[in-house]
Parts: structure tokens; C-alpha cells; sequence
């Protein structure tokens, strides 16, 4: 994959296992960790760990774990904090429902404003068998790396 | 009082939940140690959310537990025989990857953007 950046590759992890599951802690006010800086060696290890053996075990998603991971840096803490409620909800539906947002997602990144408030309207009206007919006619497309 | 079936089952659920303690990652580990350590220290409040997955880890074994062993068959047939380990660990690994990989796994923007549908996901429900 030579489009990927090696170097980056550790801080930038790095920067996601720590913001994710920090922020998380210091919402609840429950934690009073220190920065990544006064981390033991142990404490980072267990906290690279997961996404460092993700990232060997799954070579075909690296570009995409690496891209979010990106993406995720590039958001300021308003967006952040919006994203991290999406993923909260994201948690909790079930798959045909991610299977659904997938596809209304990708079908409305591609549509103008007026067309996605039509959809909008459609969807809301639509029985489920309706639902599941339109996510099977527009299935979401296929994932790729964001292009930047 | 117990039958012998009862006080089986029950040893059964004491070994499967051993086992099931010693697949805990460390992470997690750490994680419980620093909750427990904090709530001792802290005033008494409802419970939040972010505490959500490892209940959820607890109840995913002690069902998976429950459907294998309740109410199937006297056991003496399976001598000591315990759900596969691999079953257990496979439902924990699962919803730590869920907590931990989601941001990784789907792109942010579909998050962000799912934060404001909330009229797609009520129509949904």
C-alpha cells in the first residue's frame, strides 16, 4: 500500500486510543488519568494493544483505519463530540438498521439538498418491508479510503 | 435446597465464570480497577452509560451460559464438559471490539451525519 504513510501511523493511533476512551472516562468524571505523557509503558501498552493487533490481523482494513483515524484528527471538539454521539447511536441499532443508514447515508451524500429532503420525507412515510426494498434496490456502496 | 442437578449447574457456572474472568483483557482489567477505585473515592450516583459494555460483556456470558446449560440435559452424560472456552472469549472479544473499534471501523462523517437524523431513526422505530 504505498500510498499510506508509515510515519504517521503510530501517532496517529496513538492520538485515537487515547482521545477515544479518555473522553469517554472524563465524561463520566469518573477518571482522573493523566495525559499520554505521564501514561506507564504498561498503561499505553494496554491501551495500543487492541488497535495495534487490529491493524496486523486485518491488512485489508489498514487503509480505512488509517483514514478514519485521520479524519477523526481532523475534527474539532464540536464535531467531535457530534460524531461521538452518531457512533453511540451507531452502537446500538441493530444490523439491518446500519445496513439502512449505510445505504441512506451513501445515497445522500450523492443527492443535491432538495432531493436529499425528499428522500428524507420518503423514508419517514415508508412501512419497513418499503425501507427494506429501497436499501435493497441502493445498497450502500462499496468502502473505500477516503480520497485526499 | 438444592438438588444434585441445582448444585451441578451451579458448579458449572462458578468454572465457566472463572474461566470466563481469566479471558478479560488487560485492558479491561485496568479499566474496572480504575472505576472501582474511583467510585470508592467519589459520592454515590447513578450509574453512566460508558460503564454500559462491560455489563453487557457479564450478561452476554451469563446468557450464553444459561442457553447452553438451561434447561438442556443432566449433564452427568457430558461429565465435566463446559461450554467451549473459545464461544466465551469469541462474545467478549466481540463487544470489545464493538466499544473499542467502531471509530476505526466506519467513517467518522457517517457518524457525524448520524447524529443529526433524528427523524430517519424515529420513523425507524
Amino acid at each position: 500500500m504505498p500510498s499510506i504513510r508509515i510515519p504517521s501511523i503510530p501517532r496517529t493511533l496513538l492520538a485515537v486510543a487515547l482521545a477515544l476512551p479518555m473522553a469517554a472516562l472524563a465524561s463520566d468524571g469518573t477518571a482522573a488519568l493523566p495525559a499520554w505523557e505521564q501514561l506507564t509503558a504498561a498503561q499505553r501498552e494496554a491501551l495500543v494493544a487492541p488497535i495495534r493487533q487490529r491493524w496486523n490481523d486485518h491488512p485489508e482494513k489498514r487503509a480505512h483505519m488509517l483514514s478514519h483515524a485521520e479524519r477523526w484528527q481532523e475534527m474539532g471538539p464540536e464535531q467531535r463530540e457530534r460524531a461521538r454521539r452518531g457512533a453511540d447511536r451507531w452502537q446500538k441499532m441493530d444490523p439491518e438498521k446500519r445496513e439502512a443508514m449505510r445505504a441512506l447515508y451513501g445515497r445522500m451524500q450523492a443527492l443535491p439538498e432538495a432531493e436529499r429532503e425528499a428522500l428524507r420525507a420518503a423514508w419517514e412515510k415508508m412501512t419497513p418491508e418499503q425501507r427494506r426494498a429501497w436499501v435493497k434496490a441502493n445498497p450502500a456502496p462499496p468502502k473505500a479510503p477516503r480520497d485526499r | 435446597m438444592n438438588t444434585p442437578h441445582q448444585d451441578d449447574f451451579d458448579r458449572r457456572m462458578r468454572a465457566l465464570h472463572a474461566r470466563a474472568v481469566d479471558q478479560v483483557p488487560a485492558r479491561a482489567l485496568y479499566e474496572l480497577k480504575v472505576r472501582r477505585e474511583n467510585a470508592m473515592k467519589a459520592p454515590a450516583r447513578p450509574a453512566r452509560r460508558t460503564g454500559w459494555w462491560l455489563a453487557a460483556a457479564a450478561t452476554a456470558v451469563f446468557a450464553l451460559a444459561i442457553g447452553l446449560r438451561q434447561p438442556g440435559p443432566d449433564p452427568a452424560a457430558g461429565g465435566d464438559a463446559l461450554p467451549p472456552l473459545a464461544a466465551v472469549t469469541e462474545a467478549v472479544e466481540t463487544l470489545e471490539y464493538d466499544e473499542g473499534f467502531a471509530a476505526l471501523e466506519e467513517d467518522p462523517d457517517l457518524y457525524l451525519w448520524l447524529d443529526a437524523q433524528d427523524s430517519l431513526i424515529l420513523a425507524m422505530e
